[in-house]
């Protein structure tokens, strides 16, 4: 008689474990949605804290800079055409002014940027354009404390020979 | 009727001691399970409570994704090339507008990538010196006194000083000079830096 009480307490215990099991499923349901819900406002949080932006930013633009820091910019006035004169032999001062000119901007948003100039040489495109393009290979580093992003990039410069 | 419980008893297995061990076997199982499960369900009680979105975040969350279309927006300017490409001109449009003195197609351009819902005011910096260059109303005089919680997104451009003065005046703006050259007229540098800075009305 008593184990026949026994069987019977054995399946109460395993209603009770049903519904536990049944609880489980219900808090791992609600906790998936809300951290389902969640991504929703974690993304853009990380991207907005995020230095990958500023980095991209600095990447397009260094070329650029370097280049104009390098040249002096004319304009033939008949045809429209941008001419840039300048000479190679000054680039590590121009690299240097504009690494100056961004690291001082980053300090201003709390960012370390560091860049070295690893490498340049003459790029022979053509014939026509003997002279006047080269490559250059820069290693660029950015740093907001919690992350730190650093690359290899090449840019191509141009600079005629000043007349 | 004796023959009816002795019927019972060897159905219920009482006579048998082999399974009355895994019964009793079974029940230790059983709790262990018991313990298992609760300890499982507190500590995913207590995760999911934990995942409760706290309100700092939530109130954030409008800003951070403000600060991200402004990014989209000041990089999407700036490597965006002008249909026609003006000679003697950068031919990307962010720095045609600013070498240009274009406050209208500027804001109108932003517009475009910025909500209704926001006004803003644009700056622009070189280092050492920040000027202001319009507001979202267009005025270039004065800023927009702007409203807490404020977005501020920046982005670096390079401007040769020749496209700001030194080039002749049939190419460059029929003579005028630009504005950024008379902000920053004893800068030889190229390096300026766009900000907007961003608020909800």
């Amino acid at each position: 008689m008593q184990d026949i009480e026994k069987c019977y307490w054995d399946k109460g215990q395993i209603i009770t474990l049903t519904g536990v099991l049944l609880a489980l499923a219900v808090f791992i349901i609600a906790s998936t949605a809300a951290e389902l819900a969640d991504i929703d406002i974690v993304i853009p949080e990380g991207r907005a804290s995020s230095i990958i932006t500023e980095f991209k930013n600095i990447k397009e633009t260094f070329g650029t800079l370097l280049n104009y820091n390098l040249v002096n910019l004319s304009v033939n006035q008949t045809s429209g055409t941008v001419a840039f004169h300048g000479d190679i032999k000054n680039l590590p001062q121009a690299f240097s002014t504009t690494y100056e000119s961004i690291y001082m901007l980053e300090l201003k948003h709390g960012n370390f940027f560091d860049a070295k100039l690893e490498n340049y040489g003459y790029l022979p495109l053509n014939i026509d354009e003997l002279g006047n393009t080269f490559i250059v290979d820069v290693s660029l580093l950015l740093d907001d404390g919690n992350t730190c992003i650093t690359e290899k990039v090449q840019y191509t410069l141009i600079c005629n020979p000043s007349s | 009727m004796e023959d009816e419980q002795k019927t019972i008893r060897s159905s219920t297995g009482s006579s048998n001691p082999g399974r009355r061990h895994r019964m009793i076997d079974d029940h230790g199982q059983m709790m262990v399970l018991e313990v298992t499960f609760f300890a499982a369900t507190v500590i995913l009680s207590l995760i999911f409570i934990y995942q409760l979105s706290p309100p700092s975040i939530v109130v954030n969350k409008f800003t951070d994704e403000l600060k991200i279309q402004g990014d989209d927006a000041l990089s999407s300017l700036y490597n965006d090339v002008l249909t026609e490409q003006p000679l003697g001109y950068p031919s990307n449009k962010l720095v045609y507008y600013l070498v240009t003195n274009d406050y209208g197609d500027l804001i109108s351009d932003l517009n475009n990538w910025i909500p209704s819902d926001v006004m803003y005011n644009i700056y622009i910096y070189n280092g050492t010196k920040k000027m202001f260059w319009c507001s979202s109303t267009g005025d270039t005089n004065t800023p927009l006194k702007p409203i807490q919680p404020i977005t501020i997104c920046h982005y670096i451009i390079p401007i040769h000083p020749n496209h700001l003065h030194n080039l002749p005046p049939k190419v460059y703006l029929n003579g005028a000079s630009s504005d950024l050259y008379s902000a920053f007229y004893n800068y030889d540098g190229s390096t300026y830096e766009i900000i907007l800075e961003m608020w909800y009305i």
